[in-house]
């Protein structure tokens, strides 16, 4: 409780300075909306054009696309901070700050850095995945919406636990920029169903960097289809639990990494 | 019971043996080779509480290693840090709660608050008591002459009232220590003053002790009643200032100014006369030995003396004997 108070506390302090800096706030939104909304446009069209890709038609691919793009704009307002400065701070000796405070490091890391630059992501988001479900006439029961809701969340944690488990490394190594390029290229291939690439990659994107449970699994329940290739069909009901899995293999690499934290020279 | 134990206290860093030329270059990516550097060997100390220690020593001596596993910041390669009776890495919370710390080079204030907001944030993050918050802020501000600057965003206040800022946020929470890290690097003299002043107080107020490294004396002589002293990561010497000043003070020298020709004398304790330019001596002696005053009265005998001045080795000129390893005994 006091945690939540306190990060509270940060955020408002966020919303703060986007405030003192509106001009480069709303100009980052602006580009962000822009760029989003570009993207999910020539992912439909290109589905559009050619009908559909295998099974899937052009919406049920927009959906794949917003749900991928929520999940990235909810990791992106809790973790993609912390975790892409978390470089520059262990490098430069700011970390120091982290582990003379009486809070958990982690959570403070968290707290001091929360972003207020994806609203633009997530409205985009928004838009495409409501845009979606009516276009395919999906009704979504209570229940349903609250599953959903649930499924949400655990793709930002997925999408967190990326952030961190390719950011973390820095506490042994200095430079980590090819990791993270690696984390991106891995999420590219999620913009469609991955069952459109051969076998070895989906099993990739399913148990090696699984960010099939993005969208690829979660939305056939959503759908009502069966494209699972391979795999078992309740990797569908997963995504959560490979959320909460891969934030804690992170925190538990965030634990050893402070016990390497080398500080630097002053 | 001491208030801060080091024991055998070692820190040891990997550094990569840099080679030169393509072949080796390439060599080194797939096997490179390590030394490893002591950036702190078998140091240890104990301090009371309420103690005024100033820790020095050159660059690179291993200042800001071993006031980095005092805080919880490092691990020890190995050695043992026992604070308030506790390991600080192991029970980092517990630890915070009862220090406070300035690194001088490094800011951990809000850049986009106002010292006035970001105090109510401490205060949260301490839990500090809403009576207890506001006397310390009142005394503070008033100690360090901060109303003027209170509610600017730090990013527009000065070098020396952001360390202001800084020491005020570190002693919020009556930390029973306060670890200061160069906290007067880049300062004015005034600014220094007051940084002094301030830390005396606080010590003489809330008997907090104090653990300083700097690089200007000045510092350790207005404020430190004891000197930790380390080179190459190793102790060289822990006491008092006055002692430290007899153990490894060199000669002290008289400069004289005088008519006529230089007959030149001899005296038990004197050791070295040099003439320094037409009608000018300064003699070297030392003062365990030999009083100035007898100096005087011997030379006054046989010369016609205009000037004099009696010149006694600073701290500073001390410890720049001993970084360069000239009198180490």
């Amino acid at each position: 409780m006091r945690y939540a108070l306190l990060y509270w506390d940060f955020v408002k302090i966020q919303f703060r300075v986007a405030q003192e800096y509106r001009a480069a706030f709303l100009a980052r939104s602006f580009a962000k909306a822009v760029a989003n909304g570009a993207s999910v446009c020539i992912t439909y069209l290109t589905i559009y054009s050619f009908g559909h890709v295998l099974s899937w038609s052009a919406f049920e691919v927009m959906l794949l696309f917003s749900m991928n793009t929520i999940a990235y704009a909810l990791a992106g307002f809790f973790m993609f901070h912390p975790f892409t400065k978390l470089q520059q701070r262990v490098n430069d000796g700011t970390f120091d700050e982290m582990l003379t405070k009486p809070l958990n490091p982690f959570f403070y890391l968290c707290s001091r850095d929360f972003s207020t630059g994806y609203f633009a992501n997530l409205a985009v988001g928004i838009a495409a995945l409501v845009v979606s479900f009516i276009q395919l006439d999906i009704k979504l029961s209570a229940l349903k919406i609250l599953w959903l809701v649930v499924v949400l969340i655990g793709t930002g944690m997925i999408h967190s636990g990326f952030f961190m488990l390719t950011n973390i490394p820095t506490f042994w190594l200095i430079k980590i920029d090819a990791i993270g390029r690696l984390r991106s290229t891995f999420e590219s291939f999620i913009r469609y169903p991955i069952s459109i690439y051969d076998t070895w990659i989906a099993v990739m994107l399913t148990y090696i960097f699984p960010f099939a449970f993005v969208n690829f699994f979660p939305a056939q329940y959503f759908l009502q289809k069966s494209d699972f290739m391979i795999f078992p069909p309740m990797l569908t009901f997963m995504t959560p639990v490979v959320g909460v899995v891969l934030m804690l293999m992170g925190y538990a690499l965030f634990q050893l990494g402070i016990r390497n934290y080398k500080s630097s020279g002053s | 019971m001491p208030i801060i134990e080091a024991k055998n206290l070692c820190k040891d860093f990997q550094v990569h043996v840099r080679t030169r030329g393509m072949l080796n270059s390439i060599k080194a990516i797939f096997h490179r080779e390590y030394t490893i550097k002591h950036a702190v060997e078998d140091v240890s100390f104990s301090i009371e509480a309420g103690e005024l220690v100033g820790y020095v020593g050159p660059n690179g001596a291993g200042k800001s290693t071993t006031i980095k596993m005092l805080s919880g910041i490092l691990y020890p390669s190995s050695g043992e840090v026992l604070v308030r009776g506790i390991v600080p890495q192991e029970k980092r919370r517990e630890n915070a709660m009862h220090i406070g710390v300035v690194f001088g080079q490094r800011s951990q204030l809000y850049w986009d608050l106002p010292l006035s907001e970001a105090l109510y944030l401490y205060r949260k993050m301490y839990r500090v008591e809403p009576g207890r918050f506001a006397d310390n802020v009142r005394r503070f501000v008033e100690l360090l002459d901060m109303q003027e600057f209170i509610d600017r965003p730090i990013r527009q206040l000065s070098l020396g009232q952001k360390m202001r800022a800084e020491l005020v946020v570190a002693l919020l929470h009556d930390p029973v220590i306060l670890y200061l890290d160069e906290p007067t690097i880049g300062l004015d003299i005034v600014a220094k003053q007051r940084i002094r002043s301030f830390i005396k107080e606080i010590n003489a107020e809330r008997k907090t002790t104090v653990v300083l490294t700097t690089h200007d004396m000045d510092d350790i002589e207005q404020v430190c009643t004891r000197l930790i002293l380390i080179n190459h990561g190793k102790l060289l010497y822990d006491g008092s200032l006055p002692l430290f000043h007899e153990r490894f003070a060199g000669d002290a020298v008289i400069n004289l100014t005088f008519n006529g020709e230089w007959r030149g004398f001899e005296l038990q304790g004197v050791t070295d006369i040099k003439q320094t330019g037409y009608g000018k001596t300064s003699i070297h002696f030392d003062k365990k030995n030999i009083l100035a005053a007898d100096i005087m009265r011997v030379v006054m005998q046989t010369h016609n003396i205009t000037d004099f001045q009696v010149n006694e080795p600073g701290l500073e000129d001390i410890l720049s004997n001993i970084y360069q390893g000239k009198t180490i005994k």
